[in-house]
């Protein structure tokens, strides 16, 4: 009774709030983003790397400059955006930080996609699948998939994920024999010369021994997926939307594909997953 | 009001009662019992190698499972010490009240797979330090509180837990509430302890130190190089209040039998902290490394490849027992995370978050197991 006895005499005292509450609705049913409205009137885009992981980032020595796979797709996307590319450097345990302090509009650095950080960061489709991969010598055609490989001989490199994998797998198979190397790259070399059948190695690392020295090829899928992702602020959701919509159009343009061939010296047939 | 009048006749009618409380009946029948975890029958470490150890990280893992599985993995890896971090603020969340529960858990499964724990102490709660300050942060005026804690701890472990090391990397800003490092009020802090962790159990070992390798530079804002650190603890009167030197050592990039260098962090660093004890006369106490090892993050500039990683690991555990007779254990950092940290902190560890065990656990069990030195002799 109180309530409603108050409500009458203050009726008119009450009027505008509907007023009020409406054009606070107005205003975040209308609002710009804020963020992006910034870039643009910028007219650049700032992008996070650590330049210590070529071919995707490193500085050339030469000239002084940051080149690589990344920076190249980073100005790409520059260009579809219409903006500048400014690269800012920051350490790679940094990387998803600067993002969400908004240090950067994105961070292009060979970044995994992680479902566990989709809380804190927001990430674009893969432009490039870094996982584990089954390469075999270029002229096999009886191994397609993992399970081949029954009886045969895979190399790995000792300690690795290649190595967990293989280990992994000849629990499942039974038969087959794990042959662990120092480095990865004479794990490939030992399949190149014969000494296994297959080889279990990153993507990055497959394809520069593919392109450098040949008599190898990579098989798809991975059998560990790690794609590279772009990373921005969770509340850049035009950013990320423009990111995306270019690096489909660098997909279909076959730009990410003539970057690998340039980086790595092939053509994967499956750059992304 | 009219719908207070409607709640009230509804509160009235007995059908409501009576289902509610069939409803909590048939909850309490359906649900999911609670996982059964027992401890097992008592376990024993098989190793060619008692010094071997690990830093678990089970501070934070809640389900009981997960605790007795790691402890499981690490003495079937054949390592018989562990260095496990039991925070003041978590056991003490009020002055003069513990709470035990979760320590004890950790420890009873620990003993049980017949493990030697070695318990780190530090953290302090919020009622023992200023509001808006660090974990690490403890004013002198609060000393006294740490020490009761010590009592309380030692007193509720005595006869289990044999070894404690007093607080975690002083000489580091980040480790003493981001102030100036200062190791005069360290050996403070530490003979307060001393004395009270003997008054609970006069057989109690107490370690010192758990210093950080750094090279910092006099008078850097973040830390104080270690050499120069343990120097001073022992100008200050550290001598005789302590048992035991706790020594954090990582390699970085350098192999095991890189030799040690004042202005170098490596491996051997151990080494050159081992010679101060000598000049002050502690030649008879032992080092026990509760921090070390090498990470083989693809990308972190201090990681090393995943097979230098074993090799190195291996060797270390070789020169803690066959060259370094004044080390009592090596715990290497870390056996396993309870969640990723996203880091090249994961690359630290032995076993995957989902207790997926890397090849070096392999490895170092195989070593353990006296596998690696079979496949050398001839």
């Amino acid at each position: 009774m109180l309530v409603a006895n108050w409500l009458k005499k203050n009726l008119l005292r009450l009027l505008p709030l509907p007023i009020v509450f409406a054009g606070i609705a107005l205003y975040f049913l209308f609002r710009g983003n804020g963020t992006w409205e910034e870039i643009l009137r910028r007219g650049a885009v700032t992008v996070c790397l650590d330049p210590s992981y070529p071919p995707f980032e490193y500085v050339d020595e030469t000239t002084g400059e940051i080149r690589g796979f990344d920076v190249e797709m980073a100005r790409a996307i520059g260009e579809h955006l219409g903006l500048r590319v400014e690269i800012a450097t920051v350490g790679f345990d940094g990387l998803y930080d600067a993002v969400k302090a908004r240090k950067c509009d994105i961070a292009i650095s060979a970044l995994p996609y992680d479902p566990l950080l989709t809380q804190d960061v927001a990430f674009s489709i893969s432009y490039f699948e870094a996982g584990l991969m089954m390469v075999v010598r270029e002229n096999e055609e009886n191994i397609r998939s993992p399970d081949d490989l029954k009886g045969k001989r895979v190399a790995v490199e000792w300690g690795s994920t290649g190595d967990v994998e293989a280990r992994r797998l000849k629990i499942k198979l039974g038969e087959l024999e794990v042959k662990p190397y120092p480095t990865v790259e004479e794990a490939l070399r030992a399949l190149k010369e014969g000494q296994a059948e297959a080889c279990f190695a990153d993507a990055v690392s497959a394809y520069l021994f593919w392109g450098r020295e040949g008599g190898i090829k990579v098989l798809a899928p991975a059998l560990v997926s790690t794609p590279y992702v772009a990373v921005v602020n969770l509340k850049n959701k035009v950013l990320l939307g423009k990111i995306n919509e270019a690096l489909f159009r660098l997909r279909e343009t076959g730009f990410l594909h003539s970057l690998a061939e340039k980086y790595f010296g092939v053509r994967p047939a499956n750059l992304w997953p | 009001m009219k719908s207070l009048q409607t709640l009230t006749k509804l509160a009235k009618q007995p059908f409501l009662w009576r289902g509610l409380i069939a409803f909590i009946l048939l909850w309490w029948a359906i649900k999911p019992a609670p996982i059964l975890v027992t401890l097992g029958p008592p376990q024993k470490v098989v190793t060619i190698n008692p010094k071997m150890g690990v830093h678990t990280r089970l501070t934070d893992e809640v389900e009981e499972w997960k605790i007795k599985r790691t402890l499981q993995m690490v003495r079937e890896m054949g390592a018989p010490w562990i260095v496990e971090y039991f925070p003041w603020a978590y056991h003490e969340p009020r002055k003069g009240f513990f709470n035990w529960d979760h320590a004890d858990m950790v420890v009873e499964h620990a003993l049980n797979q017949g493990l030697t724990v070695i318990a780190r102490l530090g953290f302090v709660p919020q009622w023992a330090r200023p509001k808006e300050s660090a974990f690490s942060y403890l004013d002198e005026k609060n000393f006294e509180d740490f020490g009761d804690f010590v009592y309380a701890f030692v007193d509720h472990f005595r006869g289990k837990i044999n070894y404690i090391i007093i607080w975690n990397e002083p000489n580091i800003s980040l480790e003493w509430g981001y102030r100036p490092v200062d190791p005069e009020a360290y050996t403070r802090l530490l003979k307060i302890a001393y004395r009270r962790a003997r008054e609970a159990d006069p057989e109690i070992k107490v370690l010192a130190g758990a210093l950080a390798p750094t090279l910092a530079p006099p008078g850097d804002p973040w830390g104080m190089n270690d050499l120069e650190y343990l120097r001073r603890m022992y100008q200050a009167g550290a001598k005789d209040h302590f048992d035991i030197l706790a020594v954090h050592s990582y390699g970085w990039t350098f192999p095991p039998d890189d030799p040690p260098a004042p202005d170098k962090i490596n491996f051997r660093r151990v080494e050159l902290l081992r010679q101060i004890m000598v000049e002050n006369g502690d030649a008879h106490k032992p080092i026990i490394i509760t921090e070390g090892g090498w990470n083989d993050h693809p990308r972190w500039s201090k990681a090393v490849r995943p097979a230098q990683r074993i090799h190195y690991t291996i060797r270390a555990y070789e020169i803690a027992l066959k060259e370094w007779e004044w080390c009592l254990a090596l715990c290497i950092w870390a056996f396993r995370y309870p969640w990723a940290t996203h880091t090249y902190q994961d690359y630290f560890t032995f076993v995957a978050v989902d207790f997926t065990p890397k090849p070096i656990y392999f490895e170092v069990q195989r070593y353990a197991r006296g596998e690696l030195a079979e496949e050398k002799s001839p």
